[in-house]
């Protein structure tokens, strides 16, 4: 996936107040935004991930590192 | 103990194969009512065979999603059985998502299982062939999600919110026939199900659903007990009614 694509398609699945990231942005995950981040890493990437998986995640760039970073282009 | 008889009563319970749907099971059988279990998961629902207490059971392996098939499946077994006198609505299907994150098919296939399939099976058992002149009983399990909101259970509330609504039209529909339509609302109970969503939620947010149960998670047998007294002739005025199993949930 394009990264471009990619911040677009987080924003909007993960509905974050700030509507331009790019690999540096923070992330700050609510409850509620895991269960969201859980359902975009299924549906975009085929990841099935757990809470417990994501707990650690507080950037984009951690986030993309977490899906693989050959998954980007 | 003296507990409510089921004896020469036949009972089919969908989601046999685990959780609560199989404790009722065995409790039905321990009761003297002889079974059919409905589930997806062949192994499964042997594992549950395996635990009654010997009668005339049998399994039936059904995907309810596929609601069309249901009505020629089930109608070859239950002629073999003649009268059905309980029905345990007990499959259900869970999904913890916020609004932003939920689907149509979501929608779709929460409700075909939770609530459409249910209510199939419930007009099939109805019918004059299968619906004893003595009257039956039918149970939906429900949930207290169906009273109380739930951020991330948008879909999963909706199911048994038409679970609840559906029965007391249902209860009244049925009355002539002399057959109950009850509801049972459990609050989280231990099972595989809810294990696994419980694997997909920050640690904290399990220890706050936790507090809200004065008396901590129930056990499938809890709501088994409340099935057998609703199948049981104990229980023969209460109708259209939901029984509310939940530790202490829905006090607060």
């Amino acid at each position: 996936m394009r990264k471009e694509e990619f911040y677009l398609k987080l924003v909007d699945g993960l509905d974050l107040d700030d509507k331009e990231i790019n690999e540096n942005s923070a992330l700050h995950l609510t409850s509620l935004m895991h269960l969201s981040l859980i359902s975009f890493l299924d549906e975009n990437f085929g990841i099935r991930a757990k809470a417990i998986d994501l707990k650690d995640i507080d950037s984009v760039a951690k986030l993309m590192s977490f899906i693989g970073k050959e998954k980007f282009e | 103990m003296k507990t409510f008889s089921l004896e020469n009563k036949n009972v089919l319970i969908t989601g046999a194969s685990s959780g609560i749907g199989a404790a009722c099971s065995i409790l039905c059988s321990v009761s003297g009512a002889n079974v059919i279990l409905i589930g997806r998961n062949q192994e499964r629902l042997d594992q549950t065979l395996k635990n009654l207490k010997p009668g005339n059971h049998t399994k039936l392996p059904v995907d309810l999603l596929n609601v069309e098939g249901i009505e020629k499946t089930l109608e070859e077994t239950l002629k073999k059985y003649g009268k059905i006198h309980g029905f345990i609505h007990s499959a259900g299907l869970d999904i913890s998502r916020p609004l932003n994150s939920l689907r149509h098919i979501d929608y779709q296939t929460i409700f075909d299982t939770n609530v459409i399939c249910g209510f199939e099976i419930a007009r099939i058992l109805s019918k004059r062939q299968f619906s004893p002149i003595d009257g039956a009983s039918y149970i939906f399990i429900a949930s207290v999600m169906g009273l109380a909101g739930v951020p991330a259970k948008i879909a999963y509330s909706a199911s048994k919110g038409a679970l609840l609504a559906g029965c007391r039209s249902m209860a009244l529909e049925l009355a002539a026939k002399k057959i109950r339509v009850n509801c049972i609302s459990p609050a989280i109970v231990r099972t595989e199900l809810v294990n696994k969503l419980f694997n997909d939620l920050p640690e904290e947010a399990v220890e706050k659903i936790k507090s809200m149960h004065p008396l901590g998670f129930g056990t499938p047998d809890d709501i088994a007990n409340g099935c057998v007294y609703l199948l049981s002739d104990e229980a023969k005025w209460i109708t259209g009614s939901n029984l509310v199993i939940d530790g202490g949930y829905s006090c607060q």
